[in-house]
C-alpha cells in the first residue's frame, strides 16, 4: 500500500462520492501507481463481495419464542397502558355489581326489620338504623368488590392470554368482550328490578 | 422493509393497546434484529435475549417514540445498543468503541471466534464466506456498521440515525471497516491477487 492517505479518496471514487476535481486527479494518479490501482481494484471486489455475505443461520420458532418471552410482561404492563374509557368501564363495571348487590341486600334486610317490629317500630328502623345500616354495608360490599375484582383479575387475564394465543385468529374477541359487558349489565338490571319488587312487597306487608 | 406509513399505523393500534398490531411489528422486524444481533454477538442465545429485550424496551417506550421518525431505525437503535452493552459486559473485550478513539491507522483487534461457522452451509461464492469469517475479527461497531448496509441495505442517513452519529461519521466508519476487511483478507492471503484464481 504505497499511498495511505488515499483510501478513502478510492472508496468514494467508488461510491461516487469524490467531487469530480478530486475524481480527475485520482485517476491521472491511477495512471501512474500501481499499488492504487491494485487497491482500487480490491476494494470494487470487496465491496461487491460484501453485498453476498451469508445470511445468519435460520432461527426456527423465533417468533414463538420472543412472543412467549413476551406476553407476561405485556399483561403486567396492559393496566399501565389502559385507556380511559378502558378504565371508566371496568370502575363502571364494579360499580354496578356492587351497587346491585347492595340494593338487593340493603333491601332484604328492611323487610325483614319490618317483620319481626309494629309497623312503626319498623318504620322508625327502617328510617335511622336500617338506612345507617344500608349505608355501611353498600360501602363493604363495594370495598369487597373491588377486592375480589383485582384477585381475580390476574387469573382472568392468565386465562385470556392463553385464550387468545391459541385461538385468536378464530375467535371475534372484540365482539365477545362487548357481549360479556351486556351480560353483566342485564345481570345487574335484573338484580335492581328484583330488588325494586322486594321493597314495594314489603312496604304491601307493612300496610296489611 | 416495510412501508414507514405501515408501521406508523401499528404504533398508533399497538399505543391504543392492541396487542396484535404490536404482535405484527414483532413478526415484521424480529428477524431483522435477530440478524443484527447475531452478527454482533455470534451467539444464538444471545441474539435470541437481544430481540426479546429489545422489544420488551420499545413496548415499554412506544408512548416516546417520536413518531415523525422511522420505527425501523428506532427499533434498530435500541437493539444495537442493547447488543454493545453486552458486547462491553464481554472479558474479550480490548478494543474501546469509543468513537473519538478511532484513528486511520489502528489495527482491528482479533477477537476470540463465537460458534460454528454458519457460512459454511450456505451456497456462496469463497470471498463472501472468507468475508464472513474476517467480519469476526472485526471490532463491533464495523460489524454493525457493514450488517446495516450491506444486509440490511440501509442508506447512510438511515444507519446515522441508527447509530445516532453523523452522517460524515458513517461514512468515514464504512470506509474503515472497509480498509480492515481487504488489509485482513491481504494478510490471509486471499487479497486481490488470489480473488481471480
Ligand atoms: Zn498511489
Amino acid at each position: 500500500m504505497a499511498c495511505p492517505q488515499r483510501q478513502r479518496a478510492l472508496q468514494e471514487y467508488l461510491s461516487g462520492d469524490l467531487p469530480p476535481v478530486a475524481a480527475r486527479e485520482l485517476e491521472a494518479h491511477l495512471e501512474s501507481c500501481a499499488d492504487c490501482a491494485r487497491d482500487l481494484a480490491a476494494y470494487r471486489r470487496l465491496m461487491a463481495a460484501l453485498s453476498e455475505l451469508p445470511d445468519a443461520p435460520p432461527v426456527p420458532g423465533l417468533h414463538r419464542d420472543v412472543m412467549a418471552a413476551l406476553r407476561p410482561q405485556l399483561v403486567k404492563w396492559r393496566h399501565r397502558r389502559e385507556t380511559r374509557t378502558q378504565l371508566v368501564m371496568r370502575r363502571g363495571l364494579s360499580a354496578v355489581l356492587a351497587g346491585a348487590f347492595a340494593l338487593s341486600l340493603s333491601v332484604a334486610l328492611w323487610g325483614w326489620m319490618g317483620r319481626i317490629g309494629s309497623v312503626a317500630t319498623a318504620r322508625f328502623s327502617r328510617d335511622l338504623v336500617g338506612l345507617w345500616k344500608s349505608a355501611q354495608e353498600l360501602w363493604q360490599l363495594v370495598r369487597l368488590f373491588g377486592d375480589v375484582l383485582r384477585t381475580l383479575e390476574p387469573a382472568a387475564l392468565g386465562l385470556w392470554e392463553a385464550l387468545r394465543s391459541s385461538a385468536a385468529p378464530l375467535v371475534p374477541w372484540g365482539p365477545l368482550i362487548l357481549a360479556s359487558y351486556a351480560a353483566v349489565a342485564v345481570l345487574g338490571g335484573w338484580l335492581c328490578w328484583r330488588a325494586f319488587h322486594a321493597l314495594k312487597e314489603g312496604d304491601l306487608s307493612h300496610a296489611s | 422493509m416495510h412501508k414507514t406509513s405501515d408501521d406508523l399505523a401499528l404504533v398508533r393500534l399497538g399505543l391504543k393497546g392492541d396487542e396484535r398490531a404490536f404482535e405484527e411489528l414483532v413478526r415484521r422486524y424480529e428477524n431483522a434484529l435477530y440478524h443484527l444481533a447475531w452478527r454482533m454477538l455470534r451467539n444464538d442465545e444471545e441474539a435470541r435475549d437481544v430481540v426479546q429485550e429489545a422489544f420488551l424496551r420499545v413496548y415499554r417506550s412506544l408512548d416516546t417514540f417520536d413518531q415523525s421518525r422511522k420505527f425501523s431505525t428506532w427499533v434498530l437503535r435500541i437493539a444495537t445498543n442493547l447488543c454493545i452493552d453486552r458486547y462491553r459486559r464481554r472479558k474479550v473485550w480490548l478494543l474501546s468503541i469509543d468513537v473519538d478513539a478511532e484513528d486511520e491507522q489502528r489495527r482491528p483487534i482479533v477477537l476470540v471466534d463465537q460458534g460454528p461457522d454458519p457460512a459454511a452451509v450456505h451456497g456462496k461464492t469463497s470471498l463472501a464466506r472468507s468475508l464472513d469469517r474476517m467480519t469476526q475479527r472485526l471490532p463491533p461497531i464495523y460489524r454493525t456498521i457493514i450488517e446495516l448496509r450491506y444486509k440490511q441495505s440501509l442508506a447512510y442517513e438511515e444507519i446515522a440515525e441508527v447509530l445516532d452519529v453523523p452522517l460524515g461519521t458513517v461514512k468515514a466508519r464504512l470506509h474503515r471497516a472497509h480498509r480492515h476487511l481487504k488489509d485482513l483478507l491481504s494478510e490471509a492471503g486471499i487479497g486481490p491477487e488470489a480473488w481471480d484464481a
